[in-house]
């Protein structure tokens, strides 16, 4: 009897906070560590998860042509050119959040989790309407993006009101964009400040460090997850372990000691 | 505290009459909105045919307003699925927007508290005879066991304690005082109703706004968001005219 798969939506309340690029790098990750990983875009009408994983010109079908008939859900799910065991189900570009209803949402979820994927993520879009309704629809685990500012804060706890009211109790929590310079200088919360806000029902899954990689990766299509060389990459590979449930120390996200650092220090000893 | 009088629907072979449901325009506070009473006794489909009845009756006064809905189920126990029907039903087939819902019933409160419907325990400003609602108030506490998030809203014809924190963007509105154990950040209007003798406490005071009776004050500003404020409790109260805080 196989194990039935996890379904998790990625919702922030704030746009632009790191919605889709938290989606595409851990659901990339997830891949890598041998998972079966689906992918909806459920950004209807604003699609871009399709451009975070550089699938933008295979799409053919997309979810409301599943929703309303017109292709099967095989036919819209578009694999992944680097690893098959990553699909996506995009969204339509021509339409907009009132072209699927929850229940529609829930019955795509039901038939993903009958093709046997381990692992359903569902790239939320901004805001508390339609769009999250269908969202959070058919999941039955949250993980809340955050920025380390006030505004994003405050929609985060809008939001996670608004999932326990839906009964997805126990979000976990991502800090993305944080800039460890700027927390030291008291110019940016803390990873502290917002889980001071949040609560201690939230669980703090990551911190992703604020990484140039991240604009260069979404541009090119190619996820930072799959590269070694940046920061951000590891910190969501880190997550992906968590998730499937091993025990990964945070990053340092320390700045890295220049030589002017270590020359201050000296000094300062004296 | 003292328990509400509340009336339980008829049981056994008693036979009563059952209350009809009734729609009606009532005066809450400054605003003219209508009341829908669904007496509790009643079958929960059989209920909801005399809604329609009643709204069909008076459609022409009421369509195209956008009114806004107070509906009191009294004891009835309603829950969130039902509520949420009944809710959309009115808003898209009569435009009729329901903000609040009066009921006894802590499943009821709870159904309407996450569907961000105001939650009565009792109508707004009534006094119930032979005790000053003023006594009342003092001894009826709604009691909230975690924090209030942002862009939820508590309101009580009474005093209400909250035993996590009222996060910026939170609202909590009550006739008597507001009791928070953690930290204030949001809005909390104490003495909704006029009374100006009702205090808002705080474990940690840092809110948006404090409202007691008529009066607005908001906190002084700080240095930036990181300032710590006071670490101990306090108390908001009006004093000479104005609202004030201090140490508790």
């Amino acid at each position: 009897m196989s194990k039935a798969g996890r379904v998790i939506v990625v919702t922030s309340g704030k746009g632009g906070v790191g919605k889709t690029t938290t989606a595409a790098n851990i659901g990339v990750a997830l891949a890598a560590l041998g998972e079966k990983v689906a992918l909806i875009d459920a950004d209807i009408g604003l699609r871009n998860l399709d451009l975070a994983l550089g699938l933008e010109n295979r799409i053919v079908y997309d979810i409301v042509d599943v929703v309303e008939g017109r292709a099967k859900l095989r036919q819209a799910l578009i694999k992944d050119k680097r690893n098959p065991n990553l699909v996506l189900l995009p969204a339509a570009q021509t339409r907009d959040k009132s072209a699927v209803n929850s229940r529609q949402m829930q019955q795509v979820v039901a038939d993903l989790l009958a093709e046997e994927f381990t692992y359903i993520l569902i790239d939320c879009p901004a805001g508390i309407e339609q769009g999250f309704k269908n969202a959070t629809a058919g999941a039955t685990e949250a993980i809340v993006v955050a920025n380390p500012e006030m505004a994003s804060v405050r929609d985060a706890d809008r939001i996670i009101g608004l999932l326990e009211a839906q009964e997805l109790c126990n979000p976990m929590l991502i800090v993305n964009r944080l800039r460890m310079r700027m927390v030291k200088n008291q110019e940016m919360l803390s990873v502290e400040d917002v889980q001071e806000v949040l609560g201690n029902s939230v669980k703090l899954l990551g911190i992703v460090p604020d990484d140039e990689a991240i604009i260069t990766s979404t541009n090119r299509g190619e996820p930072a997850a799959m590269d070694d060389g940046n920061l951000a990459g590891q910190a969501y590979r880190n997550i992906a372990r968590r998730l499937r449930g091993e025990e990964v120390p945070f990053l340092n996200l320390e700045e890295k000691n220049g030589f002017f650092d270590r020359l201050k220090r000296r000094f300062q000893r004296n | 505290m003292i328990a509400l009088k509340v009336s339980i629907g008829c049981l056994g072979e008693e036979r009563c009459k059952l209350q009809p449901v009734e729609l009606k325009a009532w005066r809450n506070g400054l605003l003219r909105e209508l009341l829908l009473v669904i007496p509790a006794e009643s079958a929960w489909q059989e209920a909801l045919t005399q809604v329609e009845a009643r709204l069909q009756e008076n459609r022409n006064s009421l369509l195209g307003r956008g009114a806004q809905l107070t509906i009191n189920f009294g004891v009835r126990s309603v829950f969130q699925a039902e509520l949420e029907a009944l809710v959309d039903w009115l808003k898209r087939d009569y435009e009729l927007l329901t903000v609040a819902v009066v009921g006894t019933d802590s499943a009821t409160q709870e159904a309407a508290r996450k569907l961000g419907l105001a939650a009565y325990l009792m109508l707004p400003g009534t006094s119930l005879a032979a005790e000053e609602s003023g006594t009342l108030s003092r001894n009826n506490a709604l009691y909230v066991p975690q924090t209030v998030r942002s862009g939820q809203r508590i309101v009580h014809a009474g005093h209400i304690i909250v035993g996590g924190d009222v996060n910026a963007g939170a609202e909590v509105v009550a006739e008597g005082d507001i009791l928070v154990f953690g930290v204030l950040r949001g809005l909390a209007h104490a003495g909704s109703q006029g009374n100006e003798q009702a205090r808002i406490i705080a474990g940690r005071m840092r809110p948006q706004q404090i409202r007691i009776a008529g009066q607005i004050a908001r906190a002084p500003e700080e240095a930036g968001y990181a300032g710590p404020g006071e670490r101990l409790p306090e108390v908001a109260r009006i004093e000479n005219g104005a609202i004030q805080v201090s140490r508790v």
